[in-house]
């Protein structure tokens, strides 16, 4: 439903060219929950500012529904920000109104009469649990409860699209959890399109659908999140996600040890594969690295193992693992 | 049940306030005449009124008695002094070296000599005529104005005593008052024909006489009029007021005092009444606290500064006036234009929301060039602009022009700098939502900066303030300007003082209350 085709941002200072965004061309289909993912100074936060009009793109075009929006203005700019809507990093909540008042923020600006507009900040407070907090005011927060004050303002206005610019790098790990998994119910819950931007991986591994690596303001990388994962091809994918590092590595350590490389991808947390192949086949497997995660209650990983010296060992292995549904590829020494 | 307590005790209040704002609003009803309650205060009036004119003549019959008794003693040192001069002069005419023919031919020859060589006259013509000499009719004429005087204050005392007795009779139609004496006649004798020392000496010895004359009459008036005096003061005694025709004259002068305090309490009582939890609540908090005995201490300052006696003190009531005529209604018209003009400054100026370098340099141009002018230089060339716009140039009213001015400028650039302290990612937020310019103007920039602002205004108003110590150079008034007159002009020092600190006082009360209200504002404080 949102298409970015070509889209580049040039800013000028100081006379010179600066390209924050290269020629960046995306889909994201309605009901993803898309992570944008790239080191500081990539181009992410530009990136998502074009999806609003915060930003205006210096060429390409982005598509809502088949409609560009870059030749809105006016009252079509305004209804554009209702449909897609945005929480920040710093929360940017308006510290001298209460938190009702925050929420209501956005209703007030659409003329909704007082009476209702309440009742529907009343029914969003309790989407992001914070119906007890009513009349405070935002200095008495957490960060974890300003964002969600800035979420539950986020949906006032029954967005289609949700902008998450770096929602969480301000908060501590179990705080980050909770609003993720709070996007994550407004996702499903309520069908809300959500696009996310960060640098840290374990936001994408925990929420994402799909996900798209930005590199000096050009996409390295894109796909759905098990893909990226585990078969992850771009130079910026691999520096991201940390595991893999060098598959060199390995082999420096042990030059002369012959190495496979198998992949796990979406095997089930109860399934101890590799003790019962060794138990089934009798082939001890020496492993040299390993890396797993979990990512929605499945193991996605790399293992890099010894590969047997008898070659029919070699053979069973392989072809034990390829039953399991594990690729296999091996590394020559 | 619990807040059972401070309810009675704001009903109480309510009450009591209540009753305080009938008080004053009946008394002051009883003045006009033709009410129904002015015929009954109308006895007290009438009572009161010949009470204080008793007193009052009492009091002035006393002073002319004193000042009778003055006058005659002077007299008779002024006659006696004269009549020793006239018995010498009849002495030196009597001694056998005097020689009127050669002595006066010896005169002028003397005087020509003293003319030619030009010296003093008259001195000669006294040392060769101890007879015919100038002190000698000088003493007899201050004599004569002195016995005249001395005359005129006894008639004085007699009047006064007069007015007095009728006065007391005025009270007590019954009152047994002794009579006043008639003044005491002078034996004098006629002039007629007489020359030379011998009229000196006559003259003198009448005004002897009727120094004498006019001093036993001052001490008979005395004597009777102490009798006369004790009388009326027991007939002032014997009509005191009632204490309800007391009260009620109490209560017409203070009219306004009284609705005044009435409201206070009654308010006070209608808070206690209607809402003793929340009270409570905001009681709990400090900042509320200091609020409320900031405001009660500059109450109990202005009542001081209201009920203050003396002709000092009307000086400053005029002054704080004046002073704060000129300063509230100039910083007021200078945020009306201030403001406005701080927000463009703001919003047109680079990456904000309505970009405009051309407007914004234009803006700060004139803003900038405005500033810089010294105020006390921006009234004199104002002076024809300030006739048109207040109708004249001079005097405390129109010197708020100038003060506009001059201040509005100042007002922009601070309402600039606390709109620029917004955070701008909640500009961005809200552009994000789809707000308008003027919705971001209204709803975020302006409620979000408003401790700022105010802390702002606070600044405003004490910098007017201190320009309208300079309106005294346009005519104007103020505190301002009457220490300037009476510390430089007049040296009159303890005015100038007292008018200084009203200043610093008032200077001092604007900055608290700024920043009371300004942290009172401010939820950004946990």
């Amino acid at each position: 439903m949102l298409k970015l085709v070509n889209v580049t941002k040039t800013f000028y200072s100081d006379g010179k060219e600066f390209d924050a965004v290269k020629n960046v061309s995306l889909e994201i289909k309605k009901g993803e929950i898309f992570g944008i993912i790239g080191l500081s100074g990539a181009g992410k936060s530009t990136l998502i500012r074009c999806m609003n009009r915060l930003e205006t793109p210096t060429s390409g075009d982005i598509l809502i529904d088949g409609e560009s929006i870059l030749k809105m203005r006016g009252k079509q700019l305004i209804q554009l920000r209702k449909k897609v809507t945005m929480i920040f990093q710093q929360f940017n909540l308006l510290m001298q109104r209460t938190v009702a008042k925050n929420v209501r923020y956005p209703l007030e600006l659409a003329g909704v009469p007082r009476a209702k507009a309440n009742q529907r900040v009343r029914e969003l407070l309790e989407i992001v649990g914070l119906s007890d907090k009513a009349d405070n005011y935002p200095a008495q927060l957490s960060g974890g409860q300003k964002q969600r004050v800035a979420i539950a303002r986020a949906l006032a206005s029954d967005p289609e699209v949700l902008l998450c610019d770096e929602a969480t790098s301000a908060l501590d790990p179990m705080t980050t959890q909770s609003i993720l998994s709070l996007l994550q119910d407004i996702n499903r819950r309520l069908g809300i399109t959500i696009v996310i931007i960060t640098h840290e991986m374990a936001v994408i591994r925990q929420i994402c659908t799909h996900v798209a690596i930005l590199d000096g303001g050009e996409v390295a990388e894109e796909g759905s999140v098990d893909e990226v994962f585990t078969h992850t091809r771009s130079e910026a994918g691999r520096r991201l996600f940390g595991f893999v590092g060098d598959r060199s590595k390995p082999v420096e350590e042990s030059p002369d040890v012959p190495m496979m490389h198998i992949v796990f991808d979406g095997m089930k947390l109860t399934e101890p594969i590799i003790s019962e192949l060794t138990l089934r086949t009798g082939i001890p497997i020496n492993i040299l690295y390993a890396d797993i995660n979990l990512l929605g209650g499945k193991r996605y990983g790399q293992m890099t193992i010894e590969r047997p010296k008898d070659e029919a060992d070699a053979r069973r292995l392989i072809e034990a693992l390829r039953q399991e549904g594990v690729t296999v590829q091996e590394v020559s020494a | 049940m619990r807040y059972a307590k401070s309810r009675f005790a704001g009903a109480i209040l309510l009450l009591l306030g209540a009753a305080l704002i009938l008080t004053g609003i009946f008394a002051a009803h009883s003045a006009q005449p033709g009410t129904p309650l002015y015929a009954a205060v109308a006895d007290a009036d009438a009572a009161r009124a010949a009470l204080d004119a008793a007193n009052a003549a009492v009091v002035e019959a006393n002073d002319a008695l004193t000042r009778a008794g003055n006058r005659a003693s002077d007299a008779l040192d002024a006659a006696s002094e004269a009549l020793d001069a006239a018995n010498e002069a009849v002495e030196t005419e009597q001694s056998a070296d005097y020689d009127p023919e050669t002595n006066v031919g010896a005169l002028g020859q003397a005087i020509e000599d003293a003319r030619a060589a030009g010296e003093d006259v008259s001195a000669i013509a006294d040392a060769y005529s101890p007879v015919y000499n100038a002190g000698l009719l000088e003493t007899l004429s201050s004599a004569l104005s002195e016995v005249e005087r001395a005359e005129g204050a006894v008639e004085d005392a007699a009047a006064a005593l007069s007015a007095a007795e009728d006065a007391a009779r005025a009270l007590n139609p019954d009152a047994a008052l002794s009579e006043i004496p008639a003044a005491t006649a002078a034996e004098t004798t006629e002039l007629g024909d007489l020359t030379g020392t011998a009229r000196y000496l006559t003259r003198a010895e009448n005004y002897a006489a009727r120094a004498q004359a006019a001093s036993d009459s001052a001490a008979a008036l005395s004597e009777a009029g102490s009798a006369i005096l004790a009388e009326v003061e027991a007939a002032v005694q014997a009509h005191p007021l009632t204490f309800a025709q007391s009260a009620f004259r109490f209560a017409r002068d203070r009219a306004v005092d009284l609705d005044v305090i009435g409201g206070v309490l009654a308010l006070a009582g209608l808070a206690l009444l209607l809402a003793p939890k929340k009270l409570a609540q905001k009681w709990k908090l400090p900042l509320f606290r200091k609020g409320f005995f900031f405001a009660a201490t500059v109450a109990l300052l202005a009542a001081a500064l209201h009920y203050a006696n003396g002709e000092m003190w009307d000086l400053m009531r005029q002054g704080v006036f004046d002073t704060l005529y000129m300063t509230i209604p100039a910083t007021f018209f200078a945020y009306v234009l201030g403001l406005p003009l701080g927000v463009l400054l703001v919003i047109t100026s680079p990456g904000h929301i309505r970009p405009n370098a051309t407007l914004n340099s234009a803006v700060g141009t004139v803003v900038n060039f405005l500033r810089s002018i010294p105020f006390i230089i921006l009234l004199v060339m104002l002076f024809d602009v300030t006739r048109v716009v207040m109708g004249t140039a001079i005097g405390t009213r129109s010197v708020i022009f100038p003060l506009f001015v001059s201040a509005f400028p100042y007002v922009a650039r601070i309402v600039e700098g606390s709109l620029n302290e917004v955070d701008h990612g909640v500009i961005e937020a809200a552009e994000s939502m789809g707000s308008t310019t003027w919705q971001i103007i209204r709803k975020v920039l302006i409620p979000e900066a408003t401790p700022s602002l105010i802390n702002g205004a606070a600044i405003c108003m004490t910098t007017v303030l201190a320009y309208t110590a300079m309106a005294g150079s346009a005519g104007g008034d103020g505190l301002g300007k009457i220490a300037i007159t009476y510390g430089l002009n007049y040296r009159e020092y303890d005015i100038m003082y007292v008018s200084s600190l009203l200043l610093v006082a008032l200077v001092q009360i604007i900055q608290i209350a700024g920043n009371l209200l300004m942290r009172a504002a401010d939820h950004r404080r946990k």
